[in-house]
């Protein structure tokens, strides 16, 4: 779904991304520092993944989760990957029954990792846990990890893939529901340190597709894709949403445009053009829940090729605001 | 009548004149074009964004809060202002169907100066002294005078220039203090001098 048309294009959004990103990063150093995922400024509080056995109807199509962490190369001490959560029971986890859940976390670097093609696609199929496996753990429901941090690694940065147009290297999170009915819940955080959460200063961490909690209580959560210049249109999909509210699209130059909403265990898409305004931009899909409660929602986001584009927990740039062109006259009486 | 008090540009010592160089006049009237505008000494107020409107996003009431308690609706809205001053003015937009709100959707600030009223004769020299006469404003202790004419931004209470050419010349002034009450004064305004052309 989410391969390219030509290697040609590939290669050039690939480096006009890396290249935007490697600016934006350099302008905006003081809003790419927190590297917790799901983020704050998401308002996602929980990433989800099912057992394998679980109902499509709870919200995850594949019981897939793989997260890209970018490491900037000017970083070179060791670092962690750690997981809030990691178990299946107890506190923060959606559970049926009895836990019966087993959760497989597996890290990944080196060459491929990244840019292997399976690996960016938003159904887990051929070869998407690609690259060199660096670390791997099965949690069920032991009680040591509920509500309690889990760390992989110490990691050396050269170990993940080094990707030249972001100037940093990548690693990958492959997380896969392998038994059980159970979700899930859990938050990961790219960290110095072991024991606590020390961000790296220029670090991010992207995804092709989301499977997410909203949050219980009526709001408004974020995801942030960032669209390079060669898009001309994108089209997001939304699985499971059970109409729970709106979906809409905000950037520089759309002032929330609905979007298709989903009902239960099934899809749904809108496609929307994109302005010249809104490229090399950040796009803010907006979730305004309408209803108390839980609900979990698989999202991703494709360009015009059926190419998905990735999100990031920070967006980059900043989140965007829509330009209105407001003026302000003063004058000697009121018309009224 | 208020007036500027006019003296040829030698009957003042140089020193006492005031400078262009580094002159915070520049700043100032590029802080506050409104000096220079219709709309000086004026309380009312025009918020348009109809021209930004988007037709396919979601319908909203937006919903403008003018920094003083008051509240409007409405894309195009108009308000009067009770005293002069500096406001913070929010707009919120509000799902008319939920009545969620969403805050600070646009911001922005308006400052409202009264008016300084100045007036000038008309001149016969193309080089004049121009001296701003305290007693112009009973009751306010001026701090700073700032001068705009031409092309040429001035400070102090005194200001020489050369015009360049005869005709009507726009000169903005500016004064900046403290009012008997200890509250901050901000006031401008705007007049034309006419410089006769030589004989």
């Amino acid at each position: 779904m989410s391969s390219f048309p030509t290697l040609r294009i590939q290669k050039c959004s690939a480096h006009l991304l890396g290249l935007v990103l490697i600016m934006l990063m350099v302008a905006c150093p003081s809003i790419v520092q927190a590297q917790r995922v799901p983020n704050e400024i998401e308002n996602i509080d929980y990433l989800i993944t099912y057992g394998a056995q679980a109902d499509l109807a709870r919200g995850d199509d594949d019981h897939v989760q793989i997260l890209f962490f970018s490491v900037p190369k000017s970083y070179k001490a060791p670092f962690y990957i750690r997981v809030y959560d990691p178990d299946t029971g107890g506190q923060h986890d959606e559970l049926h029954g009895a836990a019966n859940t087993s959760i497989r976390f597996s890290l990944l670097g080196g060459k491929s990792a990244y840019t292997n093609k399976d690996a960016q696609k938003v159904n887990p199929t051929g070869n998407y846990a690609s690259g060199n496996p660096l670390a791997s753990k099965v949690f069920g429901s032991e009680s040591t990890y509920d509500a309690n941090w889990y760390s992989f690694g110490p990691f050396n940065p050269l170990q993940g893939e080094d990707v030249p147009d972001m100037d940093a290297h990548v690693f990958k999170l492959v997380v896969e529901g392998l038994q059980g009915d159970d979700g899930n819940q859990y938050r990961c955080f790219l960290s110095e340190l072991n024991t606590s959460n020390r961000a790296i200063e220029g670090a991010n961490v992207f995804a092709y597709e989301y499977t997410f909690k909203l949050p219980k209580s009526r709001g408004v959560s974020h995801i942030y894709p960032f669209v390079d210049k060669s898009v001309i249109s994108v089209t997001q999909y939304n699985f499971d949403y059970d109409r729970d509210g709106d979906i809409l699209l905000y950037s520089v130059a759309k002032n929330r445009h609905p979007g298709a909403i989903s009902n239960d265990k099934e899809w749904a898409k809108s496609k929307h053009a994109v302005a010249d305004a809104e490229k090399n931009t950040t796009l803010d899909i907006q979730f305004q829940k309408a209803k108390e409660g839980e609900n979990a929602v698989s999202f991703y986001i494709t360009n015009q090729y059926d190419e998905a584009i990735p999100f990031f927990t920070i967006p980059i740039g900043g989140p965007p605001r829509y330009r209105y062109d407001l003026k302000v006259n003063i004058k000697s009486a009121s018309g009224n | 009548m208020r007036r500027l008090l006019l003296l040829p540009f030698f009957a003042l010592p140089w020193a006492v004149c005031a400078q262009e160089i580094s002159c915070a006049a520049v700043s100032y009237f590029q802080q506050h074009p409104e000096c220079g505008s219709e709309g000086r000494g004026a309380k009312c107020i025009q918020l348009d964004i109809t021209h930004s409107l988007d037709k396919e996003g979601k319908p909203f009431v937006f919903a403008w809060n003018f920094g003083d308690g008051t509240t409007k609706e409405g894309p195009l809205t108009e308000y009067c202002y009770a005293q002069y001053g500096t406001y913070q003015i929010t707009m919120d937009l509000i799902d008319p169907v939920t009545k969620q709100v969403i805050h600070n959707e646009l911001t922005t600030q308006v400052t409202l100066l009264p008016p300084v009223d100045f007036a000038i004769d008309t001149l016969r020299e193309t080089s004049a002294v121009f001296k701003y006469d305290p007693e112009l404003l009973p009751g306010i202790a001026v701090e700073k005078v700032y001068w705009k004419v031409e092309n040429g931004h001035y400070c102090g209470e005194t200001m020489r220039h050369a015009f360049a050419k005869p005709g009507l010349h726009i000169i903005e002034i500016a004064a900046v203090g403290k009012t008997a009450e200890k509250m901050s004064f901000n006031g401008c305004t705007l007049r034309g001098v006419f410089i006769a052309p030589k004989p």
